[in-house]
């Protein structure tokens, strides 16, 4: 099932890789208005010796005690709209016995490409959770970004990561509210959104 | 500061930057920022600062991050 997500996943990359991914280079007049916003977005992210800020993970104690009391499933999703930055923010989340979410873990991200995903789940992670905790991972709930899902597929094959033999899956929600668009085009009745509604939440 | 609490108590319209200067200064003595102090700089002192916190962080030099940062739409103001 994996390998196939897996195969799936590259085959769609490929594809758009292929049809319109074209790399140009474009010099950015500083006058602009858009390098004036370069400008000023690189001095709000600047920290200490002319560093530039790209990704900040971390976790609260709080959060870390949850986790290690319920670490079975990781819901991952980036929301926008948080900072005058306009960064990406990730969050991490976890259920408890009563159905509950709690956050786990967030991340300023500066982008949605494959390697800053990768940098999540490979090193800042392991870093800010417990690493027992975290291989007892069983299930990780994303939607279909095939930038993350790129990213998580080779750890959950690799025997010394510690998201290891843990299932991926697309979130129900997520699936739930693509469907009812979809479907809302060619004027789905209320039964079958509703069936879609049993079928992607058993 | 003490002449926009007056404007505000004297019944003066309180305009966009008027509300963005007191929440700047809200914020600033809320967490303690410093003058010429960056968001990002903030971010990280208050991460360090708490305790039980753990934190990891990406930085690159300007030119690196200057073609890796996504763009969204912009408005003239970041």
């Amino acid at each position: 099932m994996t390998q196939t997500s897996a195969s799936i996943a590259n085959a769609v990359a490929e594809s758009m890789i292929d049809d319109d991914f074209k790399v140009t280079e474009e010099v950015v007049d500083l006058e602009s208005d858009e390098g004036q916003y370069i400008n000023a977005l690189l001095k709000a992210l600047e920290i200490e010796d002319g560093e530039i800020l790209l990704g900040l993970a971390w976790s609260l104690e709080e959060q870390r005690r949850l986790h290690c009391a319920y670490p079975y499933i990781l819901g991952i999703d980036v929301t926008f709209g948080t900072n005058a930055e306009k960064r990406p923010l990730l969050r991490v989340t976890g259920r408890n016995t009563r159905n509950n979410i709690f956050p786990i873990a967030e991340a300023f991200l500066p982008s949605q490409q494959r390697y800053v995903f990768s940098w999540f789940l490979e090193t800042a992670l392991p870093t800010i959770l417990d690493n027992g905790a975290l291989r007892k991972t069983s299930l990780i709930l994303t939607d279909e970004d095939i930038h993350f899902i790129e990213a998580l597929l080779p750890l959950i094959e690799d025997k010394d990561s510690p998201l290891y033999r843990a299932l991926h899956r697309l979130c129900k929600w997520h699936k739930v509210s693509k469907a009812s668009v979809t479907f809302s085009s060619i004027q789905a009745s209320r039964e079958l959104t509703e069936c879609l509604r049993r079928l992607c939440f058993r | 500061m003490a002449k926009l609490v007056a404007d505000i108590l004297s019944g003066n319209q309180i305009t966009t930057s008027s509300m963005q200067y007191l929440r700047r200064g809200i914020l600033k003595n809320k967490h303690g920022r410093e003058d010429g102090e960056s968001p990002a700089a903030t971010a990280l002192r208050m991460i360090r600062n708490k305790q039980g916190a753990r934190f990891s962080y990406m930085s690159a030099t300007k030119d690196e991050a200057n073609g890796r940062l996504t763009l969204f739409k912009f408005n003239g103001k970041p």
